[in-house]
């Protein structure tokens, strides 16, 4: 037994730490990350004194060969210069001791590297070996089909920078290993989209600065961009490859179409740009019904690219709106409570990411759908500048559902609401408990006057904005029966006396709805105008020994009426809530009747006017979908 | 008869001032771009260095961006790019995927006249010389990143192309 406890706690311990299970992972210690920093600076010290040597090395080649090198007439002349030089350079550097300095400043810079795997625990599991520093590396990083990555100079400006770079590497490792090393540079674009990407999932995790934050993302849309011109290139050198002159006429209006995208979100219309999108993909789908060989191949390629184009554009605003989150997060009119619900929608937001990578369509329209809400609900609640970051990232997302319709056809978005009520009325009928009184007086019996109904009420809404609702309905009241019966016994003669008096109405109606929801409950006004038909049956009886009489009379009517009513839902889960509703009904109808006296022949026409204005509460269930 | 050889002086003379005029432009501008290998022959597998220099020779102080990053192609961050034909005459491809942003300031020098600045690239870490044969290499250098508040050139220029063969 003790030792499942012990597995137990294993099992959970490991899952505790697995970076992506169980709780969000956080940025290392302080401490360690302090520790690093320090190193950094010391490596940079030795790269200064390194650089120096180089710079000397170089000044002195310049200063020897620089006359002859601007004198030179031809190419043949000036490579023979360079020749020299380069050996004159070379030559200085060993006699300055660069090697030495060289040596030092890379071991520096690679231990940094090894500290930081040790810190970071990033998964670098299709690296080959580990990531080395080199001088040669001009950017922050390269990677290699095989996985194998160099980190250069320009990562070491800070450990989250190091340990972020190598997070952009550790992705294109996976690209490789996944058969998804880019071809082209469309597909390139694709691939460091994806990567400066990783970095902006991750830049909290590895504790990226605001300023390094926007380097990341600058350079994500500088692809995003980049990758429109490289999809003109392509385009316009997949000429080549058709097999007639009307396809290259269709492939020149695609490479317009292009242009029309980039012009459209310069202007920040991607709903528009996205259906351009689209129209580039159905022609392209179009050109390869009737294209052959090497020209359909290319088509589909092209085709590809445009699908490619179109998740890159929404990947981008999903980080956007991440972005956008974060800066709210850090503005000082937000409160304790308030970070702490914005890092749950970050949390949401990177979790659609990572569903839609993986193509779970459905789970991915949810998340959207519920950080949509949740942004909603806190825009309620928030000022300032909180409240303007709140709003930038509300639009992003509010686009992306809209693109995303126009995507995958219509998404769920809840729009109708219904609500399902028992109610309780407390009905005037004047005029019935008049005639109720009369039939007591005839028959001589007590019974009680109608008091109180009991009924359902079904409603559908449909909210034309998330405040303002038109609807219908139906109702059904019953009201409590009023009736007495009882025997009595006169000088020996039993004597059975009888009355009752029953109505109930039916009807439906048109609602008008002014919501207004938040977090916990919703309050609403509804104002009803409906169509009504009550019924009523009354009947008085008196036996006495052989002899019977009494009157029956049944009779229906139509009439129009209207409700108000405020209610309060609390909301039990996002779709469903229990609302109580209270409310003023004005309803009268007049019933035309048969009026039979029993025993005879007789029979009369009446008329009773049934009133069923009065207040009424209502209780239920309210969903919506 | 007469026609003809008329004809084909005159074609003659537009060919020369066409190519006159083209070259004036190639050489005369205030930069020159020259790449020097260190071998004229390689075995397979052998690193292949090669020697690129900028050089100022105009008579004025140019502001040039000296990061010299090879790269994929235009579309991504980049100041050279090279341009290597194998035994077949097709172009080599790129091989790392290079992570870097745009040029920054500090990247930018004055290079005064009869200055230049050089750089050693391995070109066996960009592309695969996996076939033997001749190949064919040439440099271009680019800049169109102006920074604010800086006078810099901006353009583009080849180098001479160097021939390599490897065996």
């Amino acid at each position: 037994m003790k030792k499942i406890f012990f597995i137990l706690i294993a099992v959970f311990l490991v899952f505790l730490f697995i970076p992506g299970s169980g709780a969000s992972a956080q940025p290392p210690p302080a401490n360690k990350v302090a520790k690093i920093q320090e190193a950094i600076n010391k490596a940079k010290a030795l790269k200064t004194k390194a650089d120096k040597i180089y710079q000397q090395a170089l000044n002195e080649t310049v200063k020897k060969f620089g006359d002859e090198y601007a004198k030179a007439k031809t190419d043949a002349e000036r490579r023979k210069v360079v020749d020299q030089a380069r050996k004159f350079f070379q030559q200085r550097l060993r006699t300055l001791g660069w090697g030495r300095a060289k040596k030092a400043k890379d071991e520096a810079f690679q231990r940094i590297i090894q500290e930081v795997n040790k810190t970071y625990k990033i998964d670098t599991r299709n690296v080959r070996g580990e990531p080395t520093f080199s001088q040669d590396v001009e950017g922050e990083g390269e990677c290699y089909p095989d996985g194998t990555v160099r980190i250069g100079p320009s990562a070491f400006t800070s450990p989250g920078v190091v340990a972020s770079t190598k997070k952009h590497e550790a992705t294109h490792a996976d690209q490789a290993a996944g058969g998804r090393w880019p071809r082209g540079a469309v597909e390139r674009h694709d691939a460091e989209i994806e990567a400066y990407g990783k970095e902006m999932t991750s830049a909290d995790t590895v504790g990226l600065t605001d300023a390094e934050r926007n380097e990341v993302l600058t350079r994500l849309r500088y692809h995003l961009a980049q990758k429109k011109v490289a999809l003109i290139n392509e385009i316009r050198s997949a000429k080549t490859s058709m097999n007639n002159d009307k396809q290259r006429k269709e492939l020149d209006k695609i490479v317009e179409k292009v242009r029309q995208i980039q012009k459209m979100e310069q202007k920040g219309d991607e709903e528009k740009a996205m259906q351009k999108k689209n129209e580039a993909i159905k022609e392209i789908k179009q050109l390869i019904k009737g294209a052959k060989g090497r020209a359909k191949n290319t088509l589909e390629r092209l085709r590809d690219h445009f699908e490619g184009l179109k998740e890159a554009e929404l990947f981008v605003m999903k980080v956007e709106a991440i972005e956008n989150l974060r800066d709210a997060q850090d503005a000082p009119t937000t409160g304790k409570k308030q970070k702490k619900e914005i890092n749950k929608i970050i949390g949401k937001l990177k979790k659609l990411i990572e569903a839609q990578r993986k193509g779970k369509e459905k789970e991915a329209l949810k998340i959207k759908k519920d950080a949509f809400e949740e942004i909603n609900e806190l825009l309620k609640r928030s000022k300032g500048s909180t409240k303007e970051e709140l709003n930038k990232a509300k639009q992003k997302i509010e686009k992306l559902i809209k693109i995303q319709t126009t995507l995958v056809g219509k998404i769920y978005i809840p729009r109708f609401r219904i609500w399902i009520g028992y109610l309780y009325t407390i009905p005037y009928l004047k005029k019935a408990n008049e005639n109720l009184s009369k039939m007591n007086e005839i028959f001589n019996t007590e019974a009680p006057p109608m008091e109180k109904g009991t009924g359902y009420d079904v409603r559908v809404t449909y909210m034309l904005t998330p405040k303002i609702g038109l609807g219908a309905g139906l109702e059904n009241v019953e009201v409590e029966k009023a009736s007495c019966s009882f025997t009595e016994e006169i000088d020996g003669i039993y004597i059975f006396r009888s009355v009752s008096w029953e109505t109930s109405m039916n009807g439906t109606y048109a609602a008008l709805l002014f919501n207004l929801p938040g977090t916990w409950f919703n309050l609403n006004f509804t104002a009803q105008f409906g169509s009504y038909q009550a019924n009523y049956r009354r009947e008085g009886r008196e036996i006495e020994g052989e002899s019977e009489r009494g009157e029956l009379a049944e009779g229906k009517g139509r009439g129009s009426g209207y409700k108000t009513s405020l209610g309060v839902e609390f909301n039990l889960s996002r779709n469903l809530s229990l609302f109580i509703e209270g409310g003023y009904r004005n309803l009268l109808v007049t019933a035309k009747g048969d009026l039979s006296y029993m025993g005879t022949e007789d029979s009369e026409k009446e008329e009773i006017e049934l009133d069923y204005s009065g207040t009424e509460i209502k209780v239920g269930l309210s969903g919506r979908f | 008869m007469k026609t003809w050889v008329m004809g084909i002086a005159f074609m003659s003379i537009i060919m020369v001032f066409i190519s006159s005029f083209s070259s004036a432009e190639e050489t005369q501008g205030p930069l020159s771009l020259t790449i020097s290998l260190d071998k004229e022959e390689y075995q397979m597998g052998e690193p292949i260095e090669c020697t690129l220099v900028l050089g100022n020779i105009s008579e004025q102080s140019l502001t040039v961006n000296k990061r010299l990053l090879v790269n994929y192609d235009v579309t991504f961050p980049h100041e050279v790019l090279f341009e290597i034909k194998g035994p077949d005459n097709k172009p080599l491809e790129f091989i790392p995927i290079i992570k870097a942003g745009l040029p920054e300031v500090e990247d930018f020098i004055s290079l005064l006249p009869r200055e230049f600045i050089m750089k050693i690239y391995q070109l066996e870490r960009y592309f695969s010389f996996s076939k033997k044969g001749k190949y064919t290499v040439q440099a271009i250098y680019e800049n169109y990143h102006q920074p604010s508040d800086l006078k810099v050139w901006t353009g583009s220029i080849k180098s001479n192309i160097v021939e390599i063969k490897v065996r």
